[in-house]
């Protein structure tokens, strides 16, 4: 068979595109490899005798469990694609548990370094001062990917003790519905202990339901916050399959806060007023996907970003770009962006008041972090 | 008016070439920002975008919690399990 100049260029073409998609697009496999990891202490030794627990975060429970050998290693027969692990050291190690990022499954190898322990008492009492007994008081670890790690309830004097890193955020949550929460956000823990006392106020439940234009949205993210109280962080919940949603509130005047993390509408905030509003209705309206490329000397830069909705006076559910450096985000006419790369080094990058075009928006980083 | 196959595949192949060049060579057009004086306040934007991605990041944490009470409420093989 004799082929023709064109022809022949024409394979040549074909050949080159294929050679372009790559071979691994072809060989590519779904397999998960096992996971492994080392647990070690800030000086770099290994931590023997850990419990490490493997979950799955889309089925939420528990894989897998192993224990850490003399050198800190630790190995689980399965993979899992959305896993997380959890390292709980022995209580008389003097270390703080630790967990790896969301989305561990993939990662192969996974290094843990155990902080240590400190003390946090924590006393919960309500408005006139009366303790809260069973209460729920969470220690969360000040990190940009924060974790619970450690959880405990209080005593019938209100009472709890719980292990903390040197910065934690703590919550503690009312022990019957609706579970009003109160926050002590970025406290310091002495290394010698700390005491904090946290006050429940009287709650209530604010219902309502979400719509978009084409009927009731499932899965928006509603947030409860008392107005003018910087602690004063209520609670959270996600509409159901109709719309709905039961949030906890104070007695006082409170923030609506409405996220799409689908992106695909813009946010909305709602005032409750202080009695005789806990029936709401809030309507989203549909945001135009934007996307924004955040990029380095032309490369991809990996950030979070988030779009500002003037007339909401709120921002969107913050969306990681991919490899790419792309993320979508939901705009209106005029909009605000900003963008804070995943390598703290880079300074955010932002663009504010920007009128809507087709198009992509590109932010590039100054060139020396 | 009838074209030789020789000539169509010239143009198939100028097409292919085309796009695959375009392809690799077309860059996205930045949006223009506007003035600095923004419809809303930039500083009261950023201390809301505090909030939002302290909020954010402690809902996503949620997880944690439930496991970490599931494991509370089941001790671990290392904690006596039978």
């Amino acid at each position: 068979v004799s082929l023709r100049p064109t022809q022949l260029a024409l394979l040549g073409v074909l050949l080159l595109a294929v050679s372009l998609a790559g071979v691994p697009f072809f060989l590519h496999t779904h397999a998960i490899p096992a996971l492994h990891g080392v647990v070690v202490d800030g000086r770099g030794f290994g931590v023997s005798e850990a419990s490490v627990f493997l979950f799955s975060e889309d089925e939420m429970r528990l894989v897998e469990e192993t224990t850490s050998d003399e050198d800190g290693d630790f190995d689980f027969l399965l993979g899992v694609e959305s896993g997380r692990v959890l390292v709980r050291p022995r209580a008389e190690s003097g270390f703080l548990p630790a967990w790896s990022p969301a989305n561990a499954g993939r990662a192969g190898r996974l290094p843990f370094v155990l902080r240590p322990a400190r003390t946090l008492a924590v006393d919960v009492r309500d408005e006139r001062g009366a303790p809260v007994p069973q209460a729920e008081v969470r220690v969360y670890e000040v990190r940009s990917e924060p974790a619970v790690v450690a959880l405990a309830r209080t005593d019938a004097e209100g009472h709890a003790v719980l292990l903390a890193p040197e910065r934690a955020h703590v919550a503690a949550f009312a022990p019957t519905g609706p579970h009003l929460a109160r926050w002590r956000f970025d406290a310091d823990i002495a290394s010698e202990g700390a005491r904090l006392e946290l006050v429940l106020p009287p709650a209530r439940t604010v219902s309502g339901i979400v719509r978009g234009a084409s009927g009731p949205l499932a899965g928006i993210v509603l947030v409860s916050w008392e107005e003018g109280l910087a602690e004063g962080w209520n609670g959270f919940t996600r509409s159901d399959e109709e719309g709905r949603f039961e949030l906890p509130c104070s007695a006082a005047p409170t923030l609506v806060r409405a996220l799409d993390p689908a992106g695909a509408h813009l946010p909305a905030r709602l005032r409750v007023a202080e009695r005789g509003d806990e029936l709401v209705e809030l309507t989203l309206e549909r945001g135009t996907p934007l996307v924004v490329q955040t990029t380095r000397g032309g490369l991809p830069l990996e950030s979070l970003v988030w779009s500002w909705s003037p007339q909401a006076e709120a921002w969107s559910w913050g969306v990681r770009s991919s490899a790419s450096g792309r993320a979508t985000v939901p705009v209106a006419k005029r909009f605000s962006i900003r963008a804070e790369p995943l390598d703290p080094a880079f300074a955010p990058l932002d663009a504010w008041d920007v009128a809507y075009e087709v198009g992509t928006l590109r932010l590039e980083a100054p060139k020396t972090p | 008016v009838r074209t030789s196959p020789r000539r169509r595949q010239g143009w198939i192949l100028a097409f292919v070439s085309g796009v695959a060049l375009g392809a690799l060579v077309w860059r996205p057009a930045p949006l223009r920002a506007g003035s600095a004086r923004a419809n809303c306040s930039r500083e009261g934007a950023l201390d809301e975008l505090e909030r939002a991605r302290l909020v954010q990041a402690l809902i996503r944490a949620e997880s944690t919690a439930v496991l970490l009470e599931q494991l509370a409420a089941a001790p671990s093989d290392s904690e006596g399990r039978p």
